[in-house]
């Protein structure tokens, strides 16, 4: 449980654009170290409390990095200090960091999404999405209604096929085959069943006015406070961008502009940002144990 | 206020301030944010105009399963990797019930699919592509059904402007600026994954083609569905 659980879905939504747009596109370390450690710390702190901390995730995303840090040098010989030839191509030390620093970019954003998916219930999304495009909304949430059903489906149309006599083969070949006919039965099944759904809904009023919502989100104070503090954050860290603040090059020496008041203002308030889920994550467990300790 | 509007609007305002502010903000990744927000804005005249006009409750269910459909059998066919079907539903689709049909299924689909397989930046490039692969098989339905070369031929150019696409997104945002070996790299490194895009695209359109597209035929005739899409 964070703050999010019972805030409005815009307030999320702002946190993890503010948060995201910044950093992807700037290229900055000074964005991306604070956004990989808000995202660590949070997804950490959940996986330690909940006792799921998945060694093999934790693998996969070191691999990333190595891949993409020993890779990009390959293709990229902007920098000035080479360290050693590949068949006549430098592969230079600016290459190299600047290939270490994308891969913490692209872990960061990849964290962030994971980070997004723990922090809103399901019916929230959608709420948000409900008001803007009612139609959209509820495809999505048809689609994921049918795709559990269709593949449920796909077993008993499997089933009844083997009964016929059309058999798993080994072979590729006849497979794809009786996988298509799968297909081609479960399409048959399914569009019947759509139309048989599209005239309950018209029956029970579809598309009548004065449709109310599953779930009712008030945007109330709390929301409006949390909101004006991300995106006053984010306007420092935006002024410190437009200002040329975060400036770094890359090529074809590491030069970064001597970080000014400004700067370090930005990246403060950037790094606050990053550390709201965490920070709300905190809070709540202080909470519960100090009113457990008072039983 | 009307398509023609909204995309006036886009075209006067948000375009030039997105250009500026990127140019402002973000001068090495300059590429890759602009690149992200054509994605973004091409897809939201054509859905809003979906919001705007009337839809039967039908027709919506229709739209959902052929969705539905093509990221089901994403998992059915989960056994050979490389192979979707993605591409042939939404092209089927495009070609039985028309060309913004075509695009909301396949944008939709993109999303969908990375619900279960890992949203990322990638998405609204993957929406963009698959719904602009279905939009133009909607715009050339009639020939694409008279004639299954052309329609082998779709499915070909339908994975290779997918694989390009998503290495352009990949170029744009790992470089700095827009390099052509890079690119040239990338292509070259996905070529066997381009190759799978449009083996597999081929051999799904000419199995489900017929199948499908004569159930959606029957449909559309029998229960009166899209009958203000243009065929």
């Amino acid at each position: 449980m964070t703050i999010f659980h019972n805030r409005h879905p815009l307030v999320l939504l702002a946190l993890l654009l503010c948060v995201l747009l910044p950093v992807m596109f700037a290229q900055s370390p000074m964005l991306t170290a604070p956004a990989l450690l808000g995202a660590v710390l949070f997804l950490a702190a959940l996986g330690i409390r909940s006792r799921s901390v998945s060694l093999r995730s934790i693998f996969g995303y070191a691999l990333l990095w190595f891949l993409v840090t020993a890779i990009n040098p390959l293709f990229s010989t902007g920098g000035a200090t080479p360290l050693l030839f590949i068949s006549g191509r430098p592969y230079t030390k600016e290459a190299l960091l600047y290939g270490a620093h994308l891969g913490a970019l692209l872990i960061a954003v990849l964290l962030w999404f994971r980070c997004e998916r723990t922090l809103v219930p399901e019916e929230n999304r959608f709420f948000l999405f409900g008001r803007l495009a009612p139609k959209l909304a509820l495809l999505i949430s048809t689609v994921l209604r049918f795709v559990p059903l269709l593949r449920r489906r796909a077993v008993q149309v499997r089933a009844a096929q083997t009964a016929v006599g059309v058999y798993d083969d080994p072979d590729w070949l006849h497979r794809t085959k009786s996988q298509m006919t799968t297909m081609s039965a479960l399409t048959t099944w399914s569009l019947e069943h759509a139309i048989d759904t599209g005239a309950a809904m018209k029956a029970r009023g579809y598309g009548l006015s004065g449709r109310t919502t599953y779930r009712t989100c008030r945007f109330g104070t709390a929301d409006a406070a949390i909101l004006s503090i991300i995106l006053a954050l984010t306007a420092v860290t935006v002024l410190t961008l437009a200002r040329g603040g975060l400036h770094f090059d890359w090529y074809p020496y590491i030069t970064a502009t001597t970080p000014d008041r400004l700067a370090v203002c930005g990246t403060i308030a950037y790094a606050v940002l990053c550390l709201i889920p965490f920070l709300s994550f905190l809070k709540e467990e202080i909470r519960w144990s100090f009113y457990r300790s008072k039983m | 206020m009307n398509r023609r509007k909204l995309t006036l609007v886009l075209f006067f305002l948000l375009i030039p301030l997105i250009v500026t502010g990127g140019a402002l903000l973000f001068r090495e990744k300059y590429y890759a944010w602009i690149s992200l927000c054509v994605a973004v804005l091409t897809c939201l005249p054509i859905w809003y105009d979906f919001e705007r006009r009337e839809t039967g409750s039908a027709e919506l269910m229709v739209l959902s399963v052929m969705t539905s459909l093509s990221v089901a059998g994403r998992f059915l066919f989960a056994w050979l990797p490389g192979f979707k079907p993605v591409t042939a539903i939404t092209v089927i689709t495009a070609m039985w019930l028309g060309a913004e049909p075509g695009f909301i299924v396949g944008s939709l689909s993109a999303l969908l699919s990375n619900f279960y397989f890992g949203q990322g930046p990638w998405t609204p490039f993957q929406m963009f592509s698959w719904g602009l692969i279905g939009g133009v098989a909607g715009l050339i339905a009639k020939p694409l059904r008279r004639h299954k070369v052309l329609l082998c031929l779709y499915g070909v150019f339908a994975g290779v402007f997918f694989s390009l696409i998503m290495d352009l997104w990949s170029t744009f945002w790992m470089g700095d600026g827009f390099s052509i070996p890079r690119y040239l790299a990338l292509a070259a490194a996905a070529l066997p994954t381009t190759i799978e895009y449009a083996v597999s695209n081929v051999i799904f359109l000419l199995a489900l083609a017929g199948p499908i597209g004569d159930k959606l035929e029957r449909i559309r005739t029998r229960y009166g569905l899209f009958r203000e899409q243009p065929m």
